[in-house]
Parts: structure tokens; sequence; C-alpha cells
């Protein structure tokens, strides 16, 4: 497979939006950690082929909860917060100490208000940016293979292209041995009205 | 002996002969289809996301058939064929058609939308579904041994299912 | 001064964090809403001072409730409380008649704050 080419500068502005974006997002879980210090990767915003997706975040097969969020408005965006079973279970605790973590209905609400929070401090940046008027749907969550709950919110999403535009970064909080990784897949049309905006052709 | 073993991605198929073993992982709304025919020893695996290629006649830029199961059985055969497998002896094991997330137990979600489809075309073909591992609200992964025509089902803190 | 509140919020997890932050702050919490549908229903059920409400929500979303119960009570003192921060939908909320709008996470005090200016 030949892979399309898409503009560099293109996606150096959707790097750039992710940073204010994902930076939004931290600042938030970090204030809702008690001030904990959140590192983030720098972004990377990519065409990637679809196939590949499922196993970007260390292999298909590990288990992992994911927290999904459709964006719509003035552009479809796919949204996926994934963390390992650990680190679910680590911000869990930090939230709410004594429970069972995932097993735990209070816990699995706790994490789909973290990443209902994220979420919504990235979308509030982006629409802050762009103007445009974002409106995520309810958080769902799900505790799976990664791969399979990549794999449905592409099914769901009824992704036709091999290629897409894949927004990513990875965010660590050392003390509390919590690493997580934020997923954004917009849809074509959302990219076009995002540059038109910012007035790339 | 050192095993072959060929990862089938999504949106992809393989077809594998004699010895090894084809794998695909994370099934959550995909649905797994295995072909094989005991005669020739020859399995195929697809790894489908959505039930029907015509339904999405929008501006495509290239079309992958192995992403739909309308497209995707048929060219499975085809490779099949083309390595020597009988069209008349195949057998089909699918596994897959979860939904994960609570949204998709509201309604009618892919998953179900994708199992129905690929045991309309199976049917089409003629092939006979020897074991099915689908629905529930658990992903998947599908390994088919060529040498045996087993197919192996293994969730996250599930058992092990063997078709 | 009316200290009755009714909590709004579709996550187990939110509303057991703001009951925890009112009722260390006297408020007594009167009812927990899980989407925009129950509040307008338990808010005629159980007649609070004072409402906060989230947003995102399945069923019936913050925006709709807060016109519902407006019509209902136009008195009624419903403050915002969603992780939900963009201009054009605060606008549309203190516009259909919530007094105040924060965007979570949110220091406790904001609320406490927020609810003694509503007058509660």
């Amino acid at each position: 497979m030949v892979k399309q080419q898409i503009d560099e500068r293109k996606l150096d502005i959707l790097k750039e939006l992710a940073n204010i974006g994902f930076g939004n997002a931290v600042t938030s879980l970090s204030q809702m950690l008690h001030e904990e210090k959140i590192s983030m990767d720098v972004p990377s915003a990519e065409l990637v082929y679809l196939q590949d997706v499922p196993e970007l975040l260390g292999g298909a097969e590990l288990p992992v909860a994911g927290v999904y969020i459709e964006s719509h408005g003035g552009a479809d965006l796919t949204i996926l917060f994934v963390l390992s079973l650990d680190s679910s279970t680590n911000l869990i605790l930090t939230l709410v100490p004594g429970l069972a973590g995932l097993n735990d209905q209070m816990g699995i609400s706790v994490l789909i208000e973290v990443g209902n929070i994220m979420t919504n401090s990235y979308l509030n940046a982006l629409s802050f940016m762009t103007g445009l008027l974002l409106i995520p749907s309810p958080p769902e969550i799900a505790v799976d293979m990664s791969g399979a709950i990549i794999s449905t919110v592409i099914a769901e999403k009824c992704v036709l292209e091999d290629e897409v535009v894949l927004i990513k970064t990875t965010l660590k909080s050392m003390q509390k041995s919590i690493e997580g990784h934020i997923l954004i897949l917009p849809d074509n049309r959302a990219l076009n009205t995002i540059f038109t905006l910012l007035g790339i052709r | 002996m050192e095993k072959l073993m060929i990862k089938v991605k999504i949106s992809d198929l393989a077809i594998l002969k004699g010895e090894g073993v084809l794998v695909t992982v994370g099934l959550g709304s995909c649905v797994g289809i295995a072909l094989y025919d005991p005669e020739s020893k020859i399995g195929g695996l697809a790894h489908i996301l959505l039930p029907d290629s015509t339904q999405f006649k929008s501006s495509l830029n290239s079309f992958n058939p192995a992403k739909f199961a309308d497209t995707a059985i048929p060219l499975l055969m085809e490779k099949m064929g083309k390595a020597g497998a009988n069209r008349f002896s195949l057998k089909a094991k699918i596994a897959g058609g979860g939904q994960l997330f609570a949204f998709q137990k509201l309604g009618s979600s892919i998953g179900m939308k994708n199992v129905q489809a690929v045991k309309y075309y199976l049917n089409k073909y003629k092939i006979p579904i020897r074991g099915e591992d689908v629905g529930g609200f658990q992903g998947r992964t599908m390994r088919l041994y060529v040498n045996s025509g087993r197919v192996v089902i293994n969730t996250v803190g599930g058992t092990e299912k063997i078709l | 001064m009316g200290k009755r509140i009714l909590i709004t919020d579709d996550t187990a997890f939110m509303r057991m964090t703001l009951r925890n932050v009112l009722e260390k702050n006297g408020y007594e919490v009167v009812g927990e809403a899980e989407d925009g549908l129950q509040a307008v229903e338990m808010y005629s059920s159980v007649n609070p001072d004072l409402v906060t409400m989230d947003i995102t929500m399945p069923k019936m979303d913050g925006i709709e409730a807060i016109k519902r119960i407006m019509q209902k009570d136009p008195d009624a003192k419903i403050i915002v409380v969603s992780a939900m921060g963009q201009k054009a939908l605060v606008i549309e909320a203190l516009n259909s008649g919530a007094k105040d709008f924060i965007v979570k996470p949110f220091q406790p005090d904001r609320i406490v704050e927020a609810l003694q200016k509503v007058g509660g």
C-alpha cells in the first residue's frame, strides 16, 4: 500500500492545536489529582494506516480501560482516552482511596468522569482556538483488549478510509504510576473545516 | 518445530496452507471469518469491520475488499481456490460481533449487523458454519490452526473456547 | 435561607464529590438526578432551594432541563457544573436561566461561593 501524502504544514497545525488542547486536558487532570505533576509527550499528528491503529498502544491484546467520546457540531471528532489496568486502578485510588479499582462501579464512574473532564478540556481549548462549537456525547467506557476497543470505535464510526489522521499523546504521572494515552480521530470534513477556518487550503 | 504464525490485522485477510496458525486480535464489533478446506489443509482468515460495501458508495480513495463482509468472503474463497482449495469442501467458523460499550447494547450495534451479514453471505456461498462464538460483550482473539481446522477463541479474563 | 439542594450529574463519582463538598459546607442534598429528565421531575417532587446542573447527559441535556425548570418556576436557582466550557454554551445556559456556570474540575470554594451568591 502506498500512503497518501498530506501537507506537512497541515500536520504541524494539528500538532500545535493538539499541544494546546491536550495541555489543557493535562492541566485539568493535574488539578483533579490534587496538583500532581503530569508530563505530556509532544503530540503526534500523522497519517496512519487504519489497520495499524489498534496496535498503536502497546499491542492489540493488552487489556485496557478506554473512555470514548464523540464530538459533533462544528467538527466531528472521535476521542479515546486509554489507560492500562494498573494505571486505571492507580488513578481511581488517587481520587477515591479504598475502592476496588475497576471492579467497583464507583471506580468505573471515576474513570468515566476523568475521561469526560479531560476530553472537554481538550474540546474547550479547540473550540476557543477555532471558534467552532464542539458538542461532546456522554462518555462511554469499555474494559477490554486495546485492539478490540479501538476496532469497535472505528466500526461504529464507520471509518471508510484506509488511512486516517491520528492525533495522539501520552501522559504520565510519575508519582502515582499513571500513564494514559489520548487518541483523536478527526473525520475528513472536520479537518477541512479546521484548516479552512485557520486559513489553510 | 518452528510454527509459522500470520497475523491478520483489522480490515485484512490472509491464507495459509499445511502448517501454522492464522491469528487475528481485537475482534470487538468486528467479525473474524475462518474458512477451512480439510482436504487440502488450506485455511483463510478475514477480519471484517463493516457488513456491506454497497451501503457505502461514497467517495472512497481506494476500495479495500477485506473490510466488508460481502467482499471479504468471496475474496478469501478466491485466494484459497487459487492455492488449491476445493470450494465445495469449505467450512466456516466465525467469532466476534460483540458490544463493548453501553450505547451499543441499547439498540442495533454494528457488531450485530456484521454477524448478520457474515452469516448471510456464507449462506449465499453455501459454506456451512461449523462453529461460532459471536455476540456478547467482550473482545476476542481468534486463531485458526491450518493442520486441523481448529479455531481457538480467547477473551480477557475468560476461558478459552475451541470451535 | 434555603439550603436544600438537588444535584444533577450523569456520573456517580461527580454526584458523590458534589454531595461531599455541599454537606461539608452545611447544605442538605435532598435529591440526586442522573439526567435532565430526572432533574425536571425531581424539581417538582422534591422542591429544592437550589439546583446544580451538568450539561452533557443522556435522555435530556442540562440546557433543556434548565429551560423546563425555569418554565415551572421562574425563580429557580440553578447553577451549572459542567466540564463543557465553550462560550456559546455558557451563554446559552445563562440565557436559559442559569445563575452561574462552573467549569470542571472545580475548587470546592468556587461552588460554595457561587451558591452563596445565588442566595442559599
